[in-house]
């Protein structure tokens, strides 16, 4: 999780009783101006209408004459200064709707069969209500800041509702797997009403039997959960957040409101942090991966593991043994995902072409050891050149106390640092590697140790100086950070390349984080938000930066991560001794948590309905359809990039361009449906699925805007299954064209547009 | 065998002693990464039995009889994933894998944090 200062502050709203004392007046007026208006929107429409206009206020309190009580109905100004509001929108036309409400500049959210959610310029509330399509409009009362929006951000509750989809998605049959903290098995969302969700439990740091293959651990089965007989806890409640942001249900939440991306899917949780060390060993990761996909397989279901775990040693291309394996345990119906990491804002890279002679002629960086660190290490890579390091210590005033002898390629130096007669800690360089194995580079690996205690070694500035020829990149691996500074051969530190491993795998999803909410009620009572107030749909500050060292684009693209209510593990401790209450929902069954872990489990649940509709999909399979069909705006942009990778998650959009797994013969659809074509607009050829439960005869055609029939593409014999046709336009006008589906028993028309 | 050499230099007044690998180096060193030459020196100066993870790489796929010779060098078998494997062991175990002539590398298994 990334540690936000935790600088919470009630929040900015204005309070009701603060407007109470002259509502009735302003009310008059404008509900009066339009009697055909106020049939179609509610009260606190009229009067947000009303007020806004007159004051330009950012937040409107309901008068209790029209509520029953007081509620508050936010105003938001978008990202272009317009003035927003949230509401609930009945149509007896969806479709029409939804276009109405995107052609005013709003936005649309959820849909609910004729209901759905929408955010749209209050400018427009009069123009969008009258329309003939438009039944009702009601606000949204309160803005509730949590997964249930981010849930919507990607356009997962599309979805979970089957819009515009053959089927309602939410990842049946599918495995969801993790190697984190723990999980809390007996949270409400990891169970339906008779069972537990959650399949296998391997605890790495409990002692019992081991799975099967293995020698260390607890392994616990779906029996011995449902009979309270396993021990394994999340005290941390990282992992607990991060299964139920993936594929939590909901259950503890009103009406579903905290419902992750993949509810139905089943779960295999490993407890990846053994008793006797911390963090997440390279070997265990892989072993619980391996674990969760044998599992899997054995059961006949896809599985797609989430890894929001990482760090900063290696050589950031892939071709570490740790991320090779990772990658060669991927295949059809197996993914893995893992964070981008938090190290956008971190001055844990350097990167520059190095030359002089000496350590006078060469460049040198200030690297600090932060909070006094037993030891901190830099890993250093280049491919080409000779490049000699050292380390240089400063006191804190900036006078040089001393520095080492510089080693070559192929050089190994560890020794007390020793200046004046004095010492201050031990420093070690290996420059061994002048041919790495795997990737045929150079590395250098340089740490500064405290020797058991002996030293401090914070109380100067470490640098580390190179000269020679050749461009490297290094990373702070643990302990300290670069310098800033840059003048003359004094070179800062930057966050470039902050992309951590296994983010940097070959075959490995790797996901950024951006801001979908900034502030929540608490458990505390009261609003909180966090400091500094982050920018809605922007990148999250935290998130780290690509590419990769050889060069790909990183991350691939980004979920909502910051920040995040979901699930709270009841092994969690709350208050001064553990988790700050004022990340705690009412109610204690949730909590808010930030970080590129967050957005990593929403493309993990991602995943998981795409593996439900196409149980073979492979990582490329994966990459292409959420890359290829991602939403840009104006903080992505239209060309991919080492922030925002290939824009943001949007499931919606990869799960109906992604044809079922028709090489599957078992799978037959248990209804007719027509899907929308992709691409769409399209030039000049388009793709059109249809699914069909029976044998039957099946005319498509394509019409005009005129209703003039101008081609038959098929009117043939089908069997039963998912079907997939093309047209190819190249000798028709650009426009807008219609087609039908007909069987016996079925018709649908949809809408396409070719666009030359 | 490691030869060392002892290098006196002045800096600045200040003195450092250096020591530095000669090219020759033993087999079972070509095939680790610096991070477990690095921690192998540690647990061989202080004789410890701590044990150490490791991923290693085979130049085939692992077989049944290639696992079983590497058991036989007293370290423990987790993950095989075709030539991919992890294992344990203390530093001696380790060093005994490195040097079967079917083992083409070996890195030290390194500690990630949540994000």
């Amino acid at each position: 999780m990334k540690k936000i200062i935790s600088h919470l502050i009630v929040s900015v709203f204005i309070t009701a009783t603060a407007f109470a004392q002259n509502d009735t007046l302003e009310i008059k007026g404008t509900i009066a101006s339009s009697t055909q208006l106020n049939t179609k929107i509610c009260p606190e429409l009229s009067y947000v209408l009303s007020k806004t206009e007159a004051l330009n206020k950012t937040a409107v309190s309901i008068p209790r004459i029209f509520t029953g009580t007081h509620s508050l109905t936010r105003l938001y100004k978008d990202n272009n200064g317009k003035l927003v509001v949230r509401v609930f929108i009945k149509s007896n036309d969806i479709p029409a709707s939804t276009n109405l409400v995107l052609s005013y500049g709003g936005k649309v959210g959820t849909i609910a069969g004729d209901i759905f959610t929408a955010e749209i310029p209050v400018s427009s509330i009069k123009d969008i209500a009258l329309k003939n399509e438009i039944s009702y409009m009601e606000a949204s009362h309160q803005m509730h800041i949590c997964l249930d929006s981010s849930r919507s951000d990607i356009k997962a509750d599309l979805v979970q509702n089957g819009y515009n989809l053959p089927q309602a998605y939410k990842g049946d049959n599918v495995i969801l797997g993790f190697v984190d903290t723990g999980i809390d098995w007996r949270h409400a969302d990891f169970k339906t009403s008779d069972t537990t969700r959650v399949l296998n439990i391997w605890d790495m740091s409990g002692i019992g039997t081991p799975p099967s293959g293995y020698s260390y651990g607890m392994e616990y089965t779906q029996a011995q959960i449902i009979a309270n007989q396993c021990l394994e806890q999340d005290v941390e409640g990282h992992g607990t957040h991060v299964a139920g942001i993936a594929g939590g249900n909901g259950s503890a939440s009103l009406n579903g409101k905290y419902t992750g991306i993949a509810p139905n899917a089943n779960i295999i949780f490993v407890k990846g942090e053994r008793s006797d060390s911390s963090g997440f060993a390279d070997a265990d990761v892989i072993d619980g991966c391996n674990y969760i996909f044998t599992k899997a397989q054995a059961l006949g279901k896809p599985a797609v593991i989430n890894l929001s775990l990482g760090g900063q040693s290696g050589p950031h291309d892939g071709t570490s043994l740790y991320e090779q394996s990772l990658s060669n345990l991927t295949g059809a119906g197996k993914i893995i995902v893992a964070a981008a990491g938090n190290d956008g804002e971190s001055n844990i890279h350097l990167g520059y072409t190095t030359s002089g002679t000496s350590f006078s002629t060469g460049y040198q960086t200030i690297w600090q050891a932060e909070n006094s660190p037993k030891a901190t290490y830099v890993d250093l890579w280049y491919n080409t050149g000779n490049i000699s390091v050292g380390v240089a210590a400063y006191t804190t005033t900036g006078n040089l106390i001393g520095y080492t002898t510089p080693i070559v390629p192929g050089g190994n130096f560890k020794q007390l640092f020793i200046a004046g007669g004095a010492a201050y800690g031990r420093v070690t360089i290996d420059a061994t590697n002048t041919h790495d194995s795997q990737n045929g580079d150079k590395e250098v690996l340089v740490a500064i140790d405290d020797a058991n205690g002996l030293f401090n070694l914070s109380k100067i500035n470490w640098a580390l100086y190179t000269y020679g020829t050749g461009t490297f990149d290094a990373w702070i691996m643990d302990g300290g950070s670069f310098g800033t500074t840059s003048s003359g051969n004094i070179i800062a530190g930057d966050n470039n390349k902050s992309i951590g491993s296994p983010g940097t795998s070959n075959k490995i999803i790797c996901v950024g984080a951006y801001s979908t909410k900034n502030q929540w009620a608490s458990i505390e009572g009261g609003f909180y938000h966090l400091v500094p107030l982050p920018t809605i749909s922007a990148i999250a500050d935290f998130s780290s930066i690509g590419p990769s060292r050889d060069g790909r684009i990183k991350p691939d693209f980004v979920a909502p991560g910051n920040i995040i209510a979901s699930c709270l593990s009841s092994s969690v401790t709350l208050g001064s001794s553990g988790t700050d209450s004022a990340w705690v929902l009412p109610g204690a069954k949730y909590q808010m948590m930030s970080g590129t872990s967050m957005s990593s489990p929403h493309a993990t649940g991602t995943i998981a309905l795409l593996l439900q509709r196409n149980k073979s999909l492979d990582y490329s399979g994966v990459f292409d359809l959420i890359t290829n069909h991602t939403t840009q705006d104006s903080y992505t942009g239209t060309t991919a990039g080492n922030f925002y990778g290939y824009g943001k998650l949007n499931a919606w959009n990869a799960i109906s361009n992604l044809v079922e797994d028709i090489k599957d013969p078992k799978f037959i659809p248990n209804k007719f449906s027509l899907s929308q074509n992709y691409p769409n607009p399209f030039n000049p050829t388009t793709t059109i699925n249809f699914t069909l439960p029976e044998n039957t005869n099946v005319k498509i055609d394509i019409f005009n805007q005129l209703g003039q029939k101008i081609i038959e593409l098929v009117n043939t014999q089908f069997p039963s299954g998912n079907h997939s046709i093309q047209w190819n336009a190249s000798h028709y006008p650009s426009g807008v064209y219609f087609y039908e589906m007909r069987t016996d028993k079925f018709t649908s028309v949809k809408k396409l547009i070719l666009m030359k | 065998m490691i030869k060392k050499i002892t290098l006196a230099f002045l800096t600045g007044g200040i003195i450092f002693a250096l020591y530095s690998c000669a090219p020759s180096v033993p087999y079972f060193e070509t095939k680790m990464d610096v991070k477990l030459k690095q921690k192998i020196a540690l647990l061989e100066r202080d004789n410890s039995t701590e044990i150490i993870s490791i991923i290693g790489k085979a130049d085939k796929s692992i077989s049944e009889e290639m696992k079983e010779q590497m058991i036989e060098q007293n370290v423990k078998v987790e993950s095989v994933i075709n030539n991919l494997f992890t294992a344990s062991g203390n530093y001696k175990a380790i060093k005994n894998l490195a040097g079967l002539g079917f083992i083409n590398y070996i890195s030290l298994s390194i500690n990630r944090n949540i994000n």
